[in-house]
C-alpha cells in the first residue's frame, strides 16, 4: 500500500487496462438468511490502446458489475492496472485523481444528467473537478465538446429535457470526454434508443476514437451491435469469462456451448435465413447466483455436458485463432484441443420443454 | 374456416385535442389480420404502434379530448364507439393482450394461479374448482414445469421468462381468437426470448390463433409473422408479406430501417438514417419521410395514399414503382 508502489510499472506498455481474478461478492439478506452472492468470479481481461473490448452476457452475467469495480464504485478483491498503474494500491485521493483517465457513459442519459442543470454546466463539472482552466476557457472548452458530438454550442444554454434520447446521449458523452479520458466504459450506452440512432451514436463513437485514439469498453446484450464495433470480444456467464477472443473468431468459431446458445437465441433479419437456422438456444434460466452450480456454472443447460462438467470447474484454455474458452471440451472428450465448437452435434437435443425450474 | 379478417382497421385515427391543436397520433391506420396469421406491426418509438393496440383494445380514444376516428371491426363486429360494458365482454376473453412488463402486468400480492383464475371466473362464469383446473391447463400449455405446483406462487418467485409466460397463459385462459403482443420480449435476455418467440410460434400454429405482434425488432419479425405492417410518423407506410417486405422493400423508409439493422451474421459499416422522425405535431406535409429520404424530389410534398403497388403488397410511396430499392439481404 506504499505510494512508491504506483511508480511500478506492473503492465505492458500497449496494455491500457489489465483486469487479473476480479473478484466481486455482495451480501444478501433473503428472508433470515444472509447470502452472498459472488457478482464476479476471478475475472481477467486486457485492454490494448486504442482497442474497442465488446463484454457480452445475459442479465446477471456480472458485465455491469465489472464497469463498477473498473471505477472502484463497488470493492472488489484482485488486481486493475490503469495504465500502468496498480488502482486497488491507491488512496481515495490518488484514485480520484487517475478517475479522470476512466470515464463511463450510461444507459439512460437522463440519470446522469441533472435536469435542473443547464447542459452547458453539466458539461463543465468534471473540468471544474479535473482541470484548473477558468471560466471563460471552460465555456470555450463546452463549446468545442458540443461540436465533437455533433450539437450546436447553443445547445450549452438548454436544459436536458430539451433534447431527443440520441441527443442526450451525445450530451452525456461530450461530458465524459471533457477530461480527455483514455478508456470510455459504455454500459449499454445505445440500448435505449431505435436503431437510425443508435448507429448515428456508434458512429460518433467511431469518430472519437480515430481522433483521439480513446478506447472502449463496450458493454451490451445486444451481440449484433457488438460484432460491429469490437475488436475483441468477451463473453461472461454468471460471473465468470467463459470465452473470449478476436472478434470475428468468436462469432465464426465459437468454443464455448454458451456462446453458440446466445448467438442462435439471436434472431437475423432475414426471413429466409432466420427460419432455416439452427436454433439451440439453451433451456431454462440462468442458475442462483447465491447456489452456484458445482463444477462448470452453464452444465446444466449445456447440450454438450459430460460427467466432469458438473464436478469440476474448467480452467481456461486457448483457442486456434486467438483467445481462451473454459470448457472441458476443450481437454476431455472430444478433445477439440483448443479449437471450435463447429461440426460437433449436440449430445442431447434441446427442447424448451426440457426447461429446469426456475430459481425460487 | 369463417370467411373475413378476425380484426380489420380501416382508416383508424387517434386524435387527441390539445388547446385547439389536434394531435394525430395514429393517421388513417388500415390492416387486416387473417384467421391463423401473425402480423408484425414495427416502427420506432413514437411511430404510433402501441397507440394502434391501445386503440384496439379501447383503452385510448374514448374520451372528449381524445377521440378514435374510423373503423376497427373484430369479427365484423365495429369496435369504434362500442359501450365500456361490452369491451369488458371481449377483453381478456375473445380479444388478449400480453404486454412488454411481465412484472408490472401481475401484482404481487396475489398467487399467480388465482390471478389467471379471476378471469377464467369473470368470463366463463367457472367454480373455483373447475377453473383452477383450467389454470393448470394453459400453465401446461406455456410449458411451466410443475404447473399444478406452481399455481401457488407468486410473481417474484418466478424468473422473468417465466413470468412472460405466466402473462401468456392468462391471454390464454379463455381461448381467445385474437393476441395482441405488444414488445412481449423486448425487456427479455436474449435466450429467454428466443424460447419464448418458440412457445408464441407452436401456440399460434396449434390454437389457430390469430396474432398482432407489435415490436420495433426486425428479427423477431424476421422470426415470427406471416405479414408486416411498417408505421413511420403515425401512418403504415408499407405492408405486405414477411419474405416480400424484407425481400424487396417498395418504400424508401422500410428499406433503410432494414439496412440500418446491425447484422449478427456479418459485421460490415454501420448505416443510418439522417436526423429523426418527425414529431408528431411538427410533421411536413406530403410524404412523412420525405425530409429524411435520398429519393425525395418535388412532388413528395403532395399528400400520399397507401396504395396497391404489387399483389399484395401496399406502400405510401408515389415513386414506389420506379424506385430501385437496393436488396435488404
Amino acid at each position: 500500500m506504499s505510494e512508491q508502489s504506483i511508480q511500478t510499472p506492473t503492465a505492458e506498455v500497449e496494455d491500457l487496462l489489465v483486469a487479473e481474478d476480479v473478484t466481486v461478492t455482495f451480501p444478501l439478506r433473503r428472508g433470515r438468511r444472509k447470502l452472498k452472492v459472488n457478482a464476479l468470479r476471478g475475472v481477467t481481461i486486457g485492454l490494448r490502446r486504442g482497442e474497442t473490448l465488446g463484454l457480452v452476457g445475459e442479465s446477471g452475467s456480472g458485465k455491469s458489475t465489472f464497469a463498477r469495480a473498473l471505477l472502484h464504485l463497488v470493492d472488489s478483491e484482485g488486481r486493475i492496472v490503469l495504465d500502468g498503474v496498480e488502482t486497488g494500491e491507491l488512496s481515495r485521493r490518488q484514485f480520484r485523481e487517475l478517475r479522470s483517465k476512466v470515464q463511463m457513459v450510461f444507459q439512460d442519459p437522463y440519470s446522469s444528467l441533472d435536469p435542473s442543470m443547464r447542459v452547458g454546466d453539466s458539461i463543465a463539472e468534471p473540468l471544474i473537478e479535473h482541470t484548473s482552466l477558468n471560466r471563460v476557457d471552460r465555456e470555450a472548452r463546452v463549446a468545442e465538446l458540443l461540436g465533437k458530438v455533433g450539437l450546436p454550442a447553443s445547445a450549452a444554454d438548454r436544459y436536458p429535457d430539451e433534447f431527443s434520447g440520441g441527443q442526450r446521449q451525445r450530451i452525456a458523452i461530450a461530458r465524459a470526454i471533457a477530461v480527455a479520458p483514455d478508456l470510455l466504459v459504455c454500459d449499454e450506452a445505445v440500448s435505449a434508443l431505435d436503431v437510425s440512432t443508435q448507429n448515428q451514436i456508434l458512429g460518433l463513437l467511431r469518430d472519437l476514437r480515430e481522433d483521439s485514439g480513446l478506447s472502449y469498453v463496450f458493454i451490451s446484450h445486444d451481440l449484433a451491435v457488438v460484432r460491429h464495433i469490437s475488436d475483441r470480444v468477451v463473453v461472461m456467464y454468471l460471473g465468470q469469462v467463459v470465452e473470449e477472443g478476436p472478434t470475428e473468431r468468436v462469432y465464426e468459431s465459437f468454443a464455448h456451448p454458451y456462446t453458440r446458445s446466445l448467438l442462435a437465441a439471436v434472431p437475423i433479419p432475414d426471413p429466409v435465413l432466420q427460419r432455416g437456422r439452427d436454433r439451440g438456444a439453451a433451456p431454462g434460466d440462468l442458475p442462483d447466483p447465491t447456489d452456484p452450480p458445482t463444477g462448470c456454472a452453464f452444465h446444466a443447460r449445456c447440450a454438450y455436458a459430460m460427467p466432469i462438467c458438473a464436478e469440476v470447474d474448467p480452467e481456461p484454455t486457448p483457442v486456434d485463432g486467438g483467445g481462451s474458452v473454459r470448457c472441458h471440451l476443450q481437454t476431455t472428450g472430444p478433445e477439440l484441443g483448443g479449437r471450435s465448437l463447429l461440426g460437433i452435434t449436440p449430445v442431447r437435443t434441446l427442447q424448451a420443454e426440457t426447461a429446469v425450474p426456475p430459481v425460487a | 374456416m369463417t370467411a373475413g379478417p378476425v380484426l380489420e382497421v380501416r382508416d383508424a385515427s387517434l386524435v387527441f385535442t390539445q388547446d385547439r391543436n389536434e394531435l394525430r397520433l395514429i393517421d388513417h391506420v388500415s390492416f387486416e389480420v387473417a384467421p391463423g396469421e401473425t402480423l408484425g406491426l414495427v416502427g420506432e418509438s413514437g411511430s404510433g404502434k402501441s397507440m394502434t393496440a391501445l386503440s384496439i383494445m379501447g383503452f385510448v380514444g374514448r374520451k372528449r379530448s381524445q377521440r378514435l376516428e374510423g373503423s376497427i371491426r373484430f369479427r365484423g363486429q365495429e369496435l369504434v364507439g362500442l359501450p365500456e360494458s361490452q369491451y369488458r365482454k371481449l377483453r381478456g376473453n375473445d380479444i388478449a393482450m400480453v404486454f412488454q412488463e411481465p412484472m408490472t402486468s401481475l401484482d404481487p400480492s396475489f398467487t399467480i394461479g388465482f390471478q389467471i383464475a379471476e378471469g377464467i371466473r369473470l368470463h366463463q362464469g367457472l367454480s373455483r374448482k373447475d377453473a383452477l383446473k383450467r389454470v393448470v391447463e394453459v400453465l401446461d400449455l406455456v410449458r411451466i414445469p410443475q404447473a399444478h405446483r406452481r399455481v401457488n406462487s407468486y410473481p417474484h418467485e418466478f424468473s422473468g421468462g417465466m413470468r412472460q409466460r405466466v402473462l401468456i397463459a392468462m391471454a390464454l385462459a379463455n381461448d381467445p381468437e385474437l393476441i395482441i403482443a405488444d414488445e412481449p420480449t423486448t425487456a427479455l435476455d436474449v435466450s429467454i426470448q428466443a424460447q419464448i418467440l418458440d412457445l408464441l410460434g407452436s401456440l399460434q400454429r396449434d390454437l389457430g390463433l390469430a396474432m398482432l405482434f407489435i415490436t420495433h425488432n426486425m428479427g423477431v419479425v424476421a422470426d415470427i409473422c406471416d405479414r408486416v405492417a411498417v408505421m413511420y410518423a403515425g401512418e403504415v407506410v408499407e405492408q405486405g408479406g414477411v419474405h416480400e417486405v424484407f425481400g424487396s422493400p417498395r418504400m424508401p423508409y422500410t428499406e433503410r430501417l432494414l439496412a440500418s439493422m446491425p447484422r449478427l451474421d456479418r459485421r460490415g459499416e454501420l448505416e443510418w438514417i439522417p436526423g429523426a422522425p418527425p414529431a408528431v405535431d411538427d410533421r411536413p406535409v406530403g410524404c412523412r419521410f420525405q425530409p429524411r429520404c435520398a429519393h425525395a424530389v418535388q412532388a413528395c410534398g403532395e399528400p400520399q395514399a397507401l396504395r396497391i403497388v404489387a399483389p399484395d403488397r401496399l406502400a405510401r410511396c408515389w415513386r414506389s414503382e420506379e424506385l430501385e430499392l437496393g436488396e435488404s439481404a
